[in-house]
């Protein structure tokens, strides 16, 4: 299969959106990720994680510009998601890229934190 | 009552009462048809008894005419002169010839020429005689121990009256008998408390005698009851029975027995109540097949509802029995399981409950009480939200001045409640024996966390962090990365905003690469603002949140008032953002007074 698997994740307050250009894999995250998202969320990203797997991708993509807010247990997911990604054999391991508008403070220091974790694997640009 | 015996017991009693009443109106119905039908036959049977007994005075009318023109009888009649012994030897000649029972001739004054007869004392039928001379014939009976018929003749040549021949025959046992001997029934006749005449005589069907006097001395013209008879045969037989009043005191009464009658009905009732047993077996057998698919299954439910009220949650029963009765077992198999459940969805909430009130009791019992440092003018206050969230702060005083930490637990309830107590524990041990640099602390405090948060806790979750070193003399320093810190810069009347770089805790196992210690001076009147995610994340009416920067406002506008009243002044105001809180709220409020006096030192200034 040439193609994502993950389907499309419609909350109450937030929307992830998986987008397969065919050769990238972007995840447009929008709207509120409040506490009742992290279940929600805790299974996207584990599929999408599958699907950058089998698809054998360098990268994946994670655009926060319509994300207006996300809770530290939401936060928890990317955190989950980076540590799977850093017990994958190095050959296999991929990077995430996450999108994030200019200024806007809880991103920025959220995404500093995460890069913490693992320089090597997480790209941080503002657009 | 068992069921089964119930139900047996009344389907078994609403059997034998709807047999007895069907059987009762049965036999009611049917005995009262056969009684009108009985007594119509009564009726029939005197109607017959009268018409022989007319054929037979007919024949005798016949016989009369016949003998008065008899030339033997009409020469000695007619003849003055014939001697009595003449008279008496046509007399009996012709009696011998006809039969009858009596034979008179009398001259045309009435005056008796000669008789034959039974009996010598027999009167003489004077009037009948007179009758017959004036209007050529006349009938009458008269009784010689039995009625005898009497018919008288005029014996005349052309218009010349000779005489009158009579002539009496008794038929009335023979009428009965052929009467009987047609219709069946019983004929007795009385004549002055006598009986003169019945049928049938013998055969097995013949009255006994007594029986005879009773049916003829109850004997009432127009009368018709039953009568209890005798005894016959060795058993009392009734008879249904009816007189008549034949001529004269002589009374005629028909009987028929009423136990024969009626014998075809008993057989029929017998047969009903045979039958009606063998219906009743079937029923019960029926019944108690019914009963046993019924009664056993529910018992089986009554005993499983015992259970299931007995707190015996995880019973379940096997629906088996008649399909109402199976189903009825799958539905309380439901009710069951959704009892099973509610009770697990309860005592689950019981234990979260629990867990809650041990994690707000961790949470909060920690909390310095009343918090100092010299040189600091102090204020925290935590407000745990309903499910605990997992802040964390601590203020500890140190020669040199103290520590201040503040942190939040990604996650909520009791683990994130055990969480913060490592926290708590592991720094406030760290942060002794002369330690300074909150970089050492943070490092070695996160191998800590995450050897127990991930591997023995087996959970996924993190601290934000950050840990301040005061020193009396306004310095600070910080590491861990957790909420930007708003410092109150007094020479300027606005609010600092400084980022608190790093790594969270208790993700990866180390993070000197990560984590730095960041100096932070502050001047006297200057104040610092520590918070948790609590605070800025609480969302207005307008899906809006408090955010940093209408608190750092809210700093601004309160900088005048003491900690206090700064720490209460913004957590009012975050409750009046955000009525509902979702998350513990949690703010440190730290004005530097500049440094103290040391007893014996010069003033600063």
């Amino acid at each position: 299969m040439t193609t994502v698997a993950s389907h499309a994740l419609i909350m109450e307050a937030a929307t992830a959106r998986p987008l397969w250009s065919g050769e990238s894999l972007t995840v447009e995250l929008s709207g509120n990720a409040d506490m009742r998202a992290f279940e929600g969320l805790k299974g996207f990203f584990h599929a999408i994680h599958e699907d950058a797997v089998r698809l054998g991708l360098q990268k994946v993509s994670i655009d926060l510009r319509s994300l207006e807010f996300m809770s530290s247990a939401c936060i928890k997911v990317f955190v989950s998601w980076l540590l799977k990604i850093q017990e994958m054999p190095p050959e296999a391991q991929y990077h995430l890229e996450f999108l994030s508008p200019r200024g806007v403070g809880w991103q920025r220091r959220t995404l500093a934190a995460l890069s913490c974790f693992a320089i090597d694997l997480v790209r941080t640009a503002e657009v | 009552m068992r069921f089964e015996r119930a139900l047996l017991a009344s389907t078994m009693g609403l059997i034998v009462l709807s047999g007895g009443l069907s059987l009762s109106v049965i036999t009611l119905t049917l005995g009262a048809d056969l009684r009108a039908r009985e007594s119509e036959a009564l009726g029939t049977d005197h109607r017959i008894l009268a018409r022989f007994l007319q054929q037979r005075r007919d024949l005798l009318e016949g016989e009369a005419r016949m003998l008065a023109d008899e030339p033997r009888l009409r020469a000695v009649a007619a003849t003055d002169d014939v001697t009595r012994e003449t008279v008496d030897d046509v007399l009996s000649d012709v009696a011998r010839t006809s039969g009858a029972t009596r034979l008179l001739l009398a001259d045309s004054a009435g005056d008796l020429l000669g008789v034959v007869q039974e009996s010598s004392d027999a009167p003489v039928p004077h009037a009948l005689i007179e009758q017959a001379l004036l209007s050529g014939s006349a009938h009458e009976v008269t009784h010689d121990r039995e009625p005898v018929e009497l018919r008288a003749q005029r014996i005349a040549y052309g218009q010349r009256v000779v005489g009158v021949v009579v002539v009496g025959r008794r038929f009335l046992a023979e009428a009965v008998a052929e009467a009987h001997h047609q219709t069946g029934a019983v004929f007795v006749v009385e004549h002055e408390g006598q009986l003169v005449a019945w049928a049938p005589r013998e055969g097995p069907r013949a009255p006994p005698e007594a029986t005879l006097l009773e049916l003829a001395g109850l004997s009432r013209p127009s009368a018709a009851r039953v009568s209890a008879g005798p005894t016959l045969g060795g058993n009392a037989e009734t008879y249904l029975r009816e007189a008549h009043a034949l001529h004269g005191d002589v009374h005629v009464v028909a009987a028929r027995s009423w136990d024969a009658a009626r014998a075809p009905l008993v057989r029929l009732v017998v047969v009903l109540v045979v039958v009606s047993l063998f219906v009743a077996l079937g029923c019960a057998l029926v019944v108690r097949r019914v009963a046993h698919l019924l009664g056993e299954p529910l018992g089986e439910l009554v005993g499983f509802a015992r259970r299931i009220a007995s707190a015996d949650a995880g019973a379940r029963t096997l629906p088996r029995g008649l399909d109402e009765v199976a189903a009825l077992g799958v539905e309380m198999n439901r009710m069951a399981e959704q009892l099973e459940s509610g009770r697990e969805v309860m005592l689950h909430t019981q234990r979260l409950e629990q867990e809650m009130s041990i994690a707000a009791s961790i949470q909060t019992s920690l909390l310095p009480p009343q918090p100092r440092l010299e040189g600091l003018e102090l204020a925290a206050q935590m407000l745990p939200a309903s499910e605990v969230g997992g802040d964390y702060f601590d203020i500890r005083a140190t020669p040199e001045g103290g520590w201040i930490g503040v942190g939040d637990v990604t996650g909520h309830g009791l683990p994130a409640g055990l969480i913060m107590l490592m926290t708590q524990t592991a720094t406030a041990a760290l942060t002794t024996g002369g330690v300074t640099d909150p970089r050492e602390v943070v490092v070695r405090l996160n191998a800590l966390l995450h050897e127990n948060i991930r591997q023995r806790l087996g959970r996924d979750d993190h601290v934000t962090y950050s840990l301040f070193h005061y020193d009396k003399r306004g310095q600070l320093a910080f590491a861990g990365a957790h909420e930007p810190v708003l410092v109150y810069r007094r020479a300027q009347g606005r609010c600092e905003h400084i980022d608190t770089p790093g790594a969270w805790l208790g993700a990866i196992p180390r993070l000197e690469r990560a984590t730095r210690t960041t100096p932070l001076s502050l001047e006297p009147g200057d104040i610092l603002l520590l918070h948790t995610d609590g605070v800025t994340e609480t969302l207005g009416a307008g899906k809006e949140r408090f955010g940093t920067e209408r608190l750092a406002q809210a700093l601004e506008g309160l900088a005048e008032a003491s900690a206090p009243e700064i720490c209460r002044g913004i957590l009012a105001q975050v409750a009046a953002w955000g009525p509902v809180q979702d998350d513990d709220r949690t703010l440190i409020v730290a004005r530097y007074l500049g440094t103290p006096q040391v007893a014996g030192a010069p003033s600063d200034g």
